[in-house]
């Protein structure tokens, strides 16, 4: 069965360059343009990976993942933060969070890859 | 894996300038409530967003800029650094700027003239030397790649923690795997407790690998670039193996080679190209303009062929009606209306533009403004929308340069020293309405119709009511200012507004009145795509009147058509004397009724005159779907476009103020018409 991956950004053009990478690479892929909305959209359904940008309206991604980490569900799921800043002050606070890792922006399908690949095959 | 990143750009383009109208909008809000720290954010989210997005497209000169917004924004939203109205004008310049830069990345238009010097402004009102460049980091992640070969003895001892942070040690262990030979592997075990005191959400293993690999420490230390402070990884040279002892080639690299092409082959055939998440309830979805005019064309053909089936069981029935057809053709008609709603955009982002060009100029002319804006949720078709644009923000410069006064003149003739100018929309009858007001001096109308005798437009001896002399300002060559400044007056005059308007198949009046003030008012249509059309025969032709401009028709008594002095024909209409255009003539058809008390007139008005033509007889009334004309064939005078009648048939339809231009001048011409 293929992996699932959730995808959130409020950011349409960001959201569909990582679907549309992730589909290519065997995913199955859940969107949300926030927070709130990837709680949502994710209710019921088993996810393996997580990708999420930061800011963001309505639920911004610290919230989400101190959420989604609160879940029994997503326990142990990899979660990794959108981040343009490469400061190590967000990298802490979305490890404090829960987060697993992270991406920097800007960065190209396969970096992206590279990334997702170190935390779910 | 090789993804074309330019799929991604149209979205990006469309979410960029949506971010910056946000900007400009809650910078426009700023500017009255500095304290709002939420606008603040509203605005550092936009630049935010546009920064991540742009250098990830490779829209590199934008996402500088941002760059060095996104810190100043920063710092401004943290309390850092204050709003002044400074700050806010090098920020919506900043807006400006990077409109520039986008449409320059996306048309290939210049980059504006100005950006380094609004870079650098920024840069100087955040206190900082240089910028940095962003893509640094992406440039790092691929450098150091061209180590030798080496040999590693790799220690690593996940936390006991390790699961709790969504890692999985076996992927790395398997990633440091792909990177060389893994020429030896222990198990650690030492960590683990008897069975009983196991948990099972904990991490007791450690792995020490001997890896012959060509990646340098720098790659073999990012595998790990996740883990928690309390995994221990710890990477040494090792000593490079004798020749012998790596005989056996690993599998895992191979194997996993095969494993990920078989997951990229069975994911390509699955997963649709650029198709949209099926998950997720969402409130938008972006479609390319084309292939909704497309449908929507095809639904118009749908409409013509539900009603050409109706026709021909009309005829094969006797005249019954039946209930199928009346009802498919009920939600044909029904769906045609959703399509066109698909096209239909709110008037705001154009409100917008005003209101920051109202802003700009109040500045630059030392004027003071409240500029009011309501109903800018209506929605007009997008079409319409985008070319109404120009036109309204040209009738807005005018209100502020030419009809409200400097505040002095304004406390001088008994008036408040802020000047009041109000857009509004609404909808009324099936047309939209598009509203500037102001309470400025109003027309100079005696220098109007000066200047209109002076071009020889009128005589000095017409009698002109003052609303006549208003409408003067569409004739062509009028400018109404009494000096040509920077603002307005750069050639593009009222007459030119009023083509746009009437192109958009609306129309445009001035009402003024000195000392009190301007009102311009624009009707437009909801939709250029469909109209309700009156059908008229000429001899074995069918023509099609759009019937918005059709104000009644009528069979006149013998004797009641006059010739005037002129040899113009005209007709008597409760007191008011409209000429006569006969159509057969201009449109050159035979076999016409040339008696109009056999024919019939029927009378049409295009905004301030009226004039009847002459049609051999009403055939019936129907939503026309226009097709059109310049794009099948080429542009012809008088004519709108064709339409598919309910039979099958090809019908002209009537461009009602292009007639005008091809008959021969009716009365007052001069002053009322251009």
């Amino acid at each position: 069965m293929a992996n699932t991956a959730l995808v959130v950004d409020d950011s349409t053009s960001m959201r569909q360059m990582v679907s549309f990478t992730l589909k290519e690479s065997g995913f199955d892929v859940i969107e949300a343009g926030n927070g709130q909305e990837a709680l949502q959209n994710v209710a019921g359904k088993s996810v393996n990976v997580v990708v999420t940008d930061l800011n963001m309206p309505v639920m911004d991604g610290m919230t989400l993942i101190r959420e989604l980490r609160a879940k029994p569900d997503f326990k142990f799921t990899p979660i990794l933060m959108l981040t343009t800043e490469s400061q190590d002050t967000k990298k802490a606070e979305g490890r404090a969070a829960g987060a697993t890792g992270w991406i920097v922006k800007p960065f190209n399908p396969q970096q992206l890859i590279q990334v997702i690949n170190k935390v779910v095959r | 894996m090789n993804i074309d990143m330019g799929q991604f750009l149209e979205s990006f383009f469309e979410e960029a300038s949506e971010h910056l109208e946000s900007m400009e909008a809650a910078l426009l809000q700023l500017e009255s409530t500095p304290d709002d720290g939420e606008l603040l954010n509203t605005i550092f989210r936009a630049a935010h967003s546009i920064k991540g997005a742009s250098s990830t497209f490779g829209v590199h000169a934008v996402g500088e800029f941002t760059h060095i917004l996104e810190s100043l924004l920063d710092r401004m939203r943290e309390g850092e650094l204050q709003v002044t109205a400074e700050s806010t004008e090098l920020l919506l310049k900043s807006v400006d700027v990077l409109e520039g830069l986008l449409s320059a990345a996306r048309d290939g238009t210049p980059e504006p003239e100005n950006v380094q010097e609004v870079a650098a402004s920024l840069q100087k009102l955040n206190g900082q030397e240089v910028s940095e460049q962003p893509g640094d980091a992406a440039a790092d992640a691929e450098s150091g790649q061209n180590a030798g070969a080496g040999c590693y003895e790799i220690e690593f001892k996940p936390s006991e923690n390790f699961f709790h942070f969504g890692l999985d040690p076996l992927l790395l262990v398997r990633e440091l795997a792909e990177q060389g030979t893994v020429l030896d592997l222990n198990v650690d075990t030492s960590a683990l407790p008897p069975l009983a005191q196991i948990e099972p959400e904990s991490s007791y293993l450690g792995w020490t690998l001997t890896l012959q690999t060509e990646s340098s420490v720098e790659d073999l230390q990012n595998v790990f670039m996740f883990v928690d402070d309390d995994t221990v990884v710890e990477i040494n040279a090792a000593e490079t193996p004798s020749e012998n002892e790596h005989e056996a080639e690993p599998e895992t690299p191979a194997s996993n080679e095969t494993d990920s092409q078989d997951q990229t082959q069975s994911s390509s055939a699955k997963a649709p190209k650029k198709a949209p998440a099926a998950a997720g309830h969402r409130e938008s979805v972006r479609v390319n303009g084309e292939r909704l005019d497309d449908m929507i064309n095809q639904i118009g053909e749908l409409v013509i062929g539900i009603s050409m089936v109706e026709q021909e069981w009309k005829s094969v029935h006797s005249g019954t009606e039946s209930a199928a057809i009346a009802q498919l053709s009920k939600i044909v008609r029904d769906l045609q209306e959703q399509s066109l709603s698909l096209r239909m955009v709110p008037v705001a982002a154009t409100f917008q533009k005003m209101a920051r060009i109202v802003r700009d100029l109040c500045g630059k002319l030392g004027k003071q403004i409240q500029f009011e804006v309501s109903g800018e949720e209506t929605e007009l078709d997008k079409t319409v929308v985008d070319q109404i644009g120009d036109p309204l923000i040209h009738m807005i410069r005018n209100s502020v340069d030419h009809g409200i006064e400097s505040p002095e003149d304004r406390v001088a003739a008994g008036k408040p020293a802020t000047g009041h100018v109000q857009v509004r929309a609404y909808h009324q009858g099936g047309n939209i309405y598009i509203e500037l007001k102001d309470d400025g001096k109003g027309m100079n109308l005696e220098a109007i119709r000066n200047k209109a005798v002076e071009r020889g437009i009128v005589h000095a001896d017409d009698k002109l009511t003052n609303q006549e002399i208003c409408d003067l300002v569409f004739h062509a060559g009028l400018s109404t200012a009494d000096k040509v400044t920077d603002v307005s007056g750069r050639g593009v005059g009222m007459d030119v507004v009023r083509r746009n308007i009437e192109d958009l198949k609306g129309s445009v009046t001035l009402v003024s009145e000195p000392g009190v003030g301007t009102t311009v008012t624009v009707r437009l249509p909801l939709t250029l795509a469909i109209l309700d059309g009156l059908i008229v025969r000429l001899g074995e032709e069918v023509y099609v009147v759009p019937l918005l401009s059709v104000v009644e028709s009528f069979r006149p008594r013998a004797g009641e058509v006059k010739r005037l002095a002129n040899n113009m024909e005209v007709v008597q209409v409760r007191g008011e004397v409209v000429p006569i255009m006969r159509l057969h003539r201009i449109l050159n058809i035979e076999n016409c009724e040339t008696d109009p008390s056999k024919g019939l007139l029927v009378i049409v008005e295009d905004h301030d005159s009226k004039f009847a033509l002459l049609v051999d007889d009403l055939i019936g009334q129907q939503q026309a779907v226009i097709k059109n004309l310049e794009s099948n064939f080429r542009k012809v005078a008088g004519i709108a476009g064709a339409t598919i009648l309910g039979d099958g048939r090809v019908a002209l339809i009537v461009d009602i103020v292009g007639l005008k231009h091809l008959e021969p001048a009716p009365p007052r011409e001069g002053i009322a018409v251009a």
